[in-house]
């Protein structure tokens, strides 16, 4: 096992455990903390990936950005400890089905391709800034600026919506 | 703001106090928040009562003079003044003009002192450090001379009933001349940091108004009154010891903000800078003391009198009935009555702002509690 | 062997001497500090631990280790346990990243004065500078006591705020250095024979202003501003964690001036890189200018403490979203025009 597997071995147990510790503590934000680790060991996939804007951007936007939001929201709210929930058979049935036909799909992906899944391999540019730069702003230009667009639309809605009423 | 919003939100209730390093003594101050907020307020006081009125009642006058230092801490020769004139008025004596002119020159000192404590803690809790030990390097000097008159530097019992304890030392005058040659000096550079720097005027100007109206409702005197514009100086309207003789301005504010209290003391300084030089000039030589009896024993009656104070209007109501203690002794301190006008300066502001207008004011609490 | 040597000793000892250099650069410069504060306060500071007091860090450090690690009752146990080391570690591992000079020749192999050269990173700094602000949000909440959850709102708002002109001032430089690796920028200014500063003076004063804010120091120590909330978000911390808080503010303190004098000052470079007859100045070692460069910024940082009042919070805000912003805004949207005319 060469020192690069064994890093991807390393982050990939280190999120799958963090983001079993989110959805296990009853403690909303411990669960949030879990989260921003949960968040930072996948951006350290991403590294190893080579795709390090993507890193980058997840470090950025989810660690820094949505979840200082997200703290910020349970701080204020001052959510109860949630004690025992209680949900009827159907609901856990549907959620078991669900789940083990999704990770049934990650395992046979695993197990039919052993080869290292690396995007050079695949024949995709390196995830660095020019690449992801000459995506967006090249060849797909229109789609990024509705999106940007739409961004925006949903910015000034918010505004709209929290602002005081007059 | 909708009354739906209003339902959601809940005021934080936060003492700030008597622990905290910018309520200037043991004061509490009961703050009911809305984010930072202030919605009411409620000064709690009475931390550092020590029942100095009642304690009157069994010293004999003179025994009480030590005790008076002991009511606002930073300036204790004013107190030590309105005590022995207070006596003195109820015992009809006449002191000597030399020991008049001494007094005023040590008070006057005082004044400076006193107002050097309240910049360099104003400045503090504002941020600028720096301002807090340069004012405490001049006091120094101040508490030096201090030291050289009467031996004390904080506690002075300075005077006695009927004039002074000693005559001033060889070397007084000089050096009193030289502090205050030196000192406008000071005063400039303590302005050049703080009146023209852009972050100290945000933080004061519109910060704490009280107009001129709610000002006197509110019983305030002193620097805070008088930066509201109330041209209201117990040294000129009442003229006591010899300040009749002396010529100074009173400055006055405009509008009663943090920045004219501020300006309206910096330029009290200076004026008791001339107030000094005139002093020293005028002092006249002759006896310290007029003739006092062995034991004081002021007749029946009852008297108040009533000194401008660092602070504002400081008063002794004394009922005396013939024997050598005070029947009854009632302080109207400066800062106690002051103080009330918080609760009304602070509404609506931040709570960053509590700190500044608290130091505006200039409370100290052996003052207020007493 | 050589792989070995490469990628595992070689990082190994980067680190240790990265991270040796910070804490004792902290420790100097906490004294540093103290007596500069004391210089311009006209009294003498700690001058007694050592010549001159240069060990009375070390003795706060060792006392601070060996004092009982107080934990109020009411608190959040492993928020509050946790906090103090977020924030460490996220004032620490952004030095990765700092080029302290370009290479050195030992024993014929090549070494790059730094850890890493990431192709991110700029992207990477702001990005962990943003998950310190957790360290304070959450030790301020983790304390449930009222002065440090204000203290705790307050730095999270005034993070978030200077962090946007932050990354708004430096898109302009961008424009210049086409490319986000530390390394790449210093070489752009060796290429361009110009320090960025002169070129984006605007991008560099709002940079620095935002950095003091992000550092938390005066004149926009809100967070912590003793005068008002005690202890700011630490009130209820002794001890280690105590420690730990202290010496991650003056680590983002050098940071940023590691910061500033890579992106604007040429890093390693010497001054006027476009003069040749100053070349002689080429032969002192390229480290010396780096550190001379930071330790000028870290004493305006000094200067700038013993000198102003703080802020108030609104108008704090008032300056980033009303001033900074904007600014950087049209600063990138002229430096843009500019560079495609030139084209």
């Amino acid at each position: 096992m060469s020192l690069y597997s064994g890093f991807i071995y390393f982050f990939g147990i280190l999120s799958i455990f963090l983001g079993i510790m989110v959805i296990t503590r009853k403690n909303a934000i411990h669960s949030a903390v879990y989260l921003i680790f949960c968040i930072l060991s996948i951006a350290g996939l991403f590294f190893l990936l080579q795709a390090e804007f993507i890193a980058g951007i997840q470090i950025i936007v989810y660690a820094g950005g949505i979840m200082v939001i997200y703290v910020f929201t349970i701080l204020l709210i001052k959510l109860e400890v949630v004690k025992g929930l209680k949900r009827r058979w159907e609901i856990k049935l549907i959620t078991a089905i669900v789940f083990s036909a999704l990770s049934g799909e990650i395992l046979y992906l695993l197990l039919r391709k052993r080869e290292a899944l690396l995007p050079e391999e695949y024949g995709i540019a390196k995830g660095t800034v020019q690449a992801v730069g000459s995506y967006l702003l090249r060849d797909y230009l229109i789609p990024f600026e509705v999106v940007s667009l739409l961004l925006l639309v949903a910015m000034i809605g918010a505004i709209m919506l929290s602002r005081k009423k007059v | 703001m909708g009354k739906r919003y209003l339902e959601h939100t809940k005021e934080i209730i936060m003492n700030m106090g008597p622990q905290h390093p910018s309520t200037h003594g043991v004061l509490r101050i009961k703050l009911w928040l809305d984010g930072e907020t202030v919605v009411k307020s409620e000064p709690i006081i009475g931390y550092l009562h020590r029942g100095i009125e009642k304690l009157a009642e069994f010293r004999t006058y003179t025994q009480f003079m030590p005790i008076t230092d002991r009511l606002d801490y930073v300036s204790a020769a004013s107190n030590n003044l309105a005590w022995v004139q207070a006596v003195e008025k109820l015992m009809g004596i006449e002191v000597p003009r030399r020991a008049e002119f001494i007094r005023v020159i040590i008070t006057e000192l005082m004044r400076i002192a006193n107002h050097l404590v309240w910049l360099g803690t104003q400045a503090n809790d504002i941020g600028a450090v720096t301002v807090l030990l340069y004012c405490f390097r001049e006091r120094e000097e101040i508490l030096d001379i201090f030291e050289m008159f009467c031996g004390a530097r904080l506690t002075l019992n300075a005077f006695r009933i009927g004039g002074l304890a000693h005559d001033i030392p060889p070397g007084f005058k000089e050096r009193v001349k030289d502090f205050i040659e030196r000192f406008p000096k000071y005063i400039d550079d303590y302005e050049r940091l703080l009146s023209e720097n852009r972050i100290w005027l945000q933080r004061t100007k519109n910060v704490g108004i009280i107009s001129a109206e709610d000002a006197i409702d509110l019983g305030l005197s002193g620097p805070s009154l008088r930066g509201s514009g109330v041209k209201w100086d117990i040294r000129k309207s009442n003229p006591y010891s010899v300040y009749d003789e002396l010529e100074f301005d009173i400055p006055t504010g405009e509008i009663g903000d943090v920045y004219d209290r501020y300006k309206v003391r910096i330029e009290e300084m200076r004026q008791s800078v001339r107030i000094i030089k005139q002093a020293l000039e005028m002092m006249p030589e002759g006896e310290i003391r007029a003739k006092v009896p062995r034991i004081i024993k002021p007749p029946p009656g009852e008297v108040y009198h009533s000194i401008e104070a660092p602070k504002g209007e400081l008063g002794f109501y004394i009922v005396s009935d013939g024997s050598t203690m005070p029947y009854r002794v009632k302080i109207r301190a400066p800062s106690f009555v002051n103080l009330q006008s918080l609760s009304k300066m602070i509404e609506g502001h931040l709570v960053a702002d509590i700190v500044a207008i608290i130091g505006s004011i200039d409370i100290v609490l052996g003052e207020v509690d007493r | 062997m050589s792989i070995f040597i490469d990628f595992v000793l070689i990082p190994i000892i980067k680190i240790l001497v990265i991270v040796t250099f910070v804490f004792v650069s902290v420790l100097i410069l906490i004294w540093i500090e103290r007596r500069f504060q004391g210089f311009v306060q006209s009294r003498l500071g700690p001058n007694r631990v050592g010549p001159q007091g240069i060990l009375q860090s070390v003795a706060d450090a060792i006392k601070l280790l060996t004092k009982e690690d107080v934990i109020p009752n009411q608190v959040d146990r492993f928020i509050f346990n946790i906090s103090p080391i977020i924030a460490f570690v996220t004032a620490l591992v952004v030095f990765a990243l700092i080029p302290f000079g370009a290479e050195l020749n030992i024993f014929g192999r090549k070494i790059t004065l730094y850890l890493a050269d990431l192709n991110i990173g700029l992207l990477f700094i702001i990005g962990f500078n943003s998950i310190g602000v957790f360290g304070i949000i959450l030790g301020g909440w983790a304390a449930k006591s009222k002065y440090p959850l204000l203290g705790s709102l307050r730095s999270a708002s005034q993070m978030i705020s200077y962090e946007v002109a932050l990354i708004m001032s430096l898109v302009s430089v961008l424009f210049f250095s086409r490319s986000l690796s530390l390394v790449e920028i210093v070489k752009a200014q060796q290429e361009m024979k110009v320090w960025f500063a002169f070129i984006q003076p605007l991008a560099f004063f709002i940079f620095f202003i935002a950095g003091v804010a992000e550092s938390n120091r005066l004149p926009f120590d809100l967070p912590e501003a003793e005068s008002e909330l005690v202890g700011g978000f630490h009130t209820e911390y002794s001890g280690m964690k105590f420690a730990f808080y202290f010496v991650a503010e003056f680590a983002h303190v050098i940071f940023f001036s590691a910061l500033v004098t890579v992106l604007f000052f040429g890093g390693w470079l010497r001054p006027f890189p476009n003069v040749d007859w100053l070349n002689f100045l080429d032969y002192i070692p390229p480290v010396f200018w780096f550190l001379g460069k930071l330790a000028f910024f870290v004493f305006i940082f000094m200067w700038i403490r013993a000198t102003w009042p703080r802020y108030r919070y609104d108008q704090l805000e008032m300056i980033s979203w009303k001033w900074l912003i904007p600014l950087a805004l049209v600063n990138i949207f002229i430096t843009g025009l500019i560079v495609i005319l030139v084209k």
